[in-house]
């Protein structure tokens, strides 16, 4: 008999129907994935089975529980428990991380003070904290994150539930951290005989965990099976689709040659009160190729970008922009040759713009084009290179999806003709499909304009189908830097090899 | 659609909003009619007779007869009674037609002028007051708030300084302090006193939001792009706090007419020429004390309509520029 059964759910807000009547089993003791990308409807039903529902939505089809249909509210804690995503903000910062898990103890299973401390330790010692004496006494903040993680896994195991839900518990995480939760996470069901019904947009991350899988898109199951059936012989052409847009480690690099150096980098470094996030970085760019920087959160390849782009004035060391010290060149001058796309699309289009506005600034500060009109036909001009019709223009950045930003923030970098474009984090905040739609269009491009790309990802495989070199920065500093084949087949530094061992395959 | 136009339409959908919208705009145009001469231009004339009641109530008062002239005084003869007898007769024709009225719509103030010019002429000099008050204070509050936010260090320092000498001053001493040293009563003087001090708390918001904004990365692509400091400051950040603005604006205006009230009412306040809801208020304590009610009454209504449509219309624009929708 399954654990839990989800039958004919199905979950609207208002007119909109989010989950469209879907039905899948988790048996004891297994794992199932949820697969889906966003808007997928897999987070709304994870909240459906624990009756976490915001106001306003209405669910109708049935959940059985060990067969029998319980409230939401009795299953929560005592029976079946909740990662969440993000363990900052999961976590309430004002108090102990001891006082938290110990509240559930006490809560749920009536202990005494005494003897919830003592459980606790045990608890954070389980999930692979060291020295758990002294972190019940911490606060959330002075955690890191897979630390926090760690503290939400303890919490949600305390009180022995016999199916555990993981929202995305590792999206949040460094590469390295990833595979030290999963392991956890992985290892406790197995002890402890859970089940667990782990959900997450990642299709990589499922073969490791999961013994079964359901792949979800708009409310809809387009599949499920078991992992094994599903990888090797997907029935279903979205299934298939998912699987073949994540970029591989196992695909050829791209390789092209160039001699010609535009950008050179010498001990360049930045410090903020005192804590110095670049130190020393030093590095070549040609004309057309692309260096790819790889480092995990905090790591300072984002500043590296900033400073590159002199939007960060360094504090040491000299940028050379096709041989002259760019602190002699014009900063409008220079601004017009390097362009930045940011991570967030969500954040990097002003919403008070039009599309039109947006991309029509940098021509009129750099005063490209003759006249408005002039402008209007290059911005839709530019605006059909990146893919969208021109009736775009007089729209605003809260009527397009986040891919859809993404290629408008593309378009108005490339206003301005740029040279060298930063890419910084560009295609991480987006769905694997819609990845793969826009690391095609930043290749062709490249190729069309003879662009050279300071790409910046935390993931080494995008950064593998797209970069010629790679760079890898640990702590403000360059570690280990070589062209892509090396770097993937032969790693020198020991910090690579870590960060290449952690990517799930 | 811009998002202007989804905060109309939100605002649309709020029948409160809307009321109080009509409202604030019923008053705002009584107070522009009045402002250029169209109704209640001659609010200072002596129309009635002294305290001349409403007229709704004028048939349960017994208006005295004017006292006559006394043709006696304990039986010794007036020495002029011919000669005051020759003047009221020749008067009979002229002044007398001046008759005042008895009774008006909403009774006279004591030198007989109409209770409800008066109200509407108020009602300008107050909403006067209260908006060019709110304007100035929003606009120095913007000004400073956006240098001191989006440039930060020793900018923001001076104006943290600035910010803790005006709030470390108590209010009403602070405002007193400043109409002495104006010397001068009148609109304008209430309108620089109410602006200049009551622009702290605006700074405050707009330096949070300028701080919150000016790292994100729309900010930082304009940087990259080469929009100046000042087109990043007020094109491209000060739309996106435009609604912190705006409700401050419009909160200031319910804050700045009851702070002229007070102000009239201290003697700070506007001119003994002009008339406003406080200055009306201040003449009220010894009506009261005589039983003469309907200036007080009619102040306090027109204050308290137009104060409570504003808040309530503050609120529902509050609630329509909500920027949770990115």
């Amino acid at each position: 008999m399954s654990l839990l059964s989800v039958r004919d759910l199905r979950v609207s807000f208002g007119a909109v129907e989010a989950v469209k009547g879907i039905t899948f089993d988790v048996p004891e003791h297994s794992t199932v994935a949820l697969v889906g990308e966003s808007g997928s409807g897999k987070s709304v039903t994870a909240l459906s089975i624990l009756g976490l529902l915001p106001k306003g939505a209405r669910s109708r089809g049935e959940i059985l529980f060990e067969g029998r249909n319980i409230p939401g509210r009795q299953l929560r804690g005592a029976q079946v428990a909740m990662i969440f995503q993000e363990p900052m903000s999961s976590l309430n910062p004002v108090f102990t991380v001891g006082f938290q898990i110990g509240e559930a103890l006490r809560e749920h299973l009536g202990m005494s003070r005494r003897a919830a401390r003592k459980r606790s330790i045990e608890l954070l010692d389980e999930v692979g904290l060291s020295n758990p004496e002294a972190k019940l006494g911490r606060y959330p903040f002075q955690l890191s994150g897979g630390e926090q993680q760690r503290v939400m896994i303890a919490m949600a195991i305390a009180c022995e539930p016999k199916l555990l839900i993981a929202d995305e518990p590792t999206s949040a995480l460094d590469v390295t951290v990833q595979k030290q939760i999963l392991e956890l996470i992985a290892g406790l069901q197995r002890r402890r005989r859970m089940s667990m019904l782990f959900i997450t947009h990642d299709l990589a991350l499922v073969k490791q965990v999961a013994e079964h899988v359901v792949v979800m898109r708009a409310g809809e199951i387009r599949e499920q099976g078991s992992v094994a059936q599903v990888y090797e012989s997907p029935r279903d052409d979205y299934t298939r689709m998912l699987l073949d847009a994540r970029p591989r480690m196992d695909q050829p690099a791209r390789s092209r040659s160039s001699t010609e150096t535009i950008l050179e980098a010498r001990g360049l470094a930045k410090s903020f009160d005192g804590h110095q996030a670049v130190k020393g970085a030093s590095f070549k760019l040609a004309r057309g190729r692309t260096l790819g920087l790889v480092g995990e959160s905090g790591s300072g390849k984002t500043t590296l970008g900033l400073l590159v782009t002199r939007l960060h004035q360094a504090s040491g060391g000299e940028l050379r922009f096709h041989g002259e010290d760019v602190t002699a060149v014009a900063p409008l001058a220079f601004k017009r040759r390097v362009q930045i796309v940011f991570q967030n699309p969500y954040a990097s289009l002003n919403p008070r713009f039009s599309i039109g506005q947006t991309l029509t600034e940098p021509m009129r500060i750099h005063a490209i084009g003759a006249d408005a009109a002039e402008r209007r036909s290059l911005a839709a001009g530019l605006l059909a290179k990146v893919g969208l019709p021109e009736s775009a223009l007089f729209k605003y950045p809260h009527e397009f999806s986040g891919g859809q930003r993404q290629r408008i923030a593309i378009a108005r970098a490339l206003a301005l003709q740029p040279e060298l474009v930063i890419c910084d984090e560009a295609v991480s905040a987006l769905d694997v499909s819609i990845q793969a739609q826009l690391l095609n269009l930043l290749r062709d491009l490249q190729d069309e304009y003879a662009m050279s790309y300071l790409f910046i990802s935390h993931d080494l495989a995008v950064v593998k189908s797209m970069a010629d070199e790679v760079m890898v920065m640990k702590d403000g500093e360059i570690v280990e830097h070589a062209g892509v084949e090396e770097i993937y087949v032969e790693p020198k530094h020991p910090y690579t090899r870590a960060l290449l061992a952690a990517v799930p395959q | 659609m811009t998002l202007w136009a989804l905060a109309a339409q939100r605002f649309g959908r709020d029948s409160v909003g809307v009321a109080s919208a009509a409202i604030v705009l019923a008053f705002i145009l009584v107070a522009m009619a009045s402002g250029a001469g169209l109704i209640a231009r001659d609010w200072g004339q002596e129309v009635g007779v002294s305290y001349a009641p409403p007229g709704f109530v004028e048939a349960r008062t017994e208006q005295k007869s004017e006292a006559k002239v006394p043709q006696e005084d304990y039986g010794i003869p007036d020495p002029l009674a011919a000669e005051l007898a020759q003047i009221h007769a020749g008067l009979a024709g002229a002044t007398g037609v001046e008759a005042k009225a008895r009774a008006l719509a909403f009774g006279a103030d004591k030198w007989g002028r109409d209770v409800l010019k008066k109200v509407i002429k108020g009602t300008e000099t107050s909403l006067l007051v209260g908006l060019a008050a709110a304007a100035l204070a929003t606009f120095l509050g913007t000004l400073f708030g956006a240098l001191a936010g989006y440039y930060g260090r020793w900018i923001d320092d001076f104006f943290n300084w600035l910010y803790s000498v005006f709030t470390s001053i108590p209010y009403l001493l602070l405002v007193l302090a400043v109409a002495a040293v104006l010397g001068q009563k009148g609109v304008l003087a209430v309108i620089l006193i109410l602006g200049l001090t009551g622009w702290t708390g605006i700074f405050r918001l707009i330096r949070a939001e300028y701080l919150r904004h000016r790292v994100r990365e729309y900010v930082l692509a304009a940087d990259a792009v080469g929009a100046s400091n000042a087109r990043r400051m007020f094109a491209h950040i000060l739309p996106n706090a435009s609604h912190v603005v705006l409700v401050q604006l419009s909160l200031h205006v319910v804050l700045f007419i009851k702070s002229e009230v007070i102000l009239s009412f201290l003697g700070f306040g506007v001119g003994v020429d002009t008339v406003s809801w406080g200055s009306m208020l201040a003449e009220a304590p010894s009506e009261l004390i005589l039983g003469m009610w309907w200036q007080i009454a009619a102040a306090t209504a027109a204050m308290a309509l137009a104060v409570t449509a504003f808040s309530l219309f503050t609120d529902s624009v509050r609630d329509a520029l909500d920027p949770r929708l990115q």
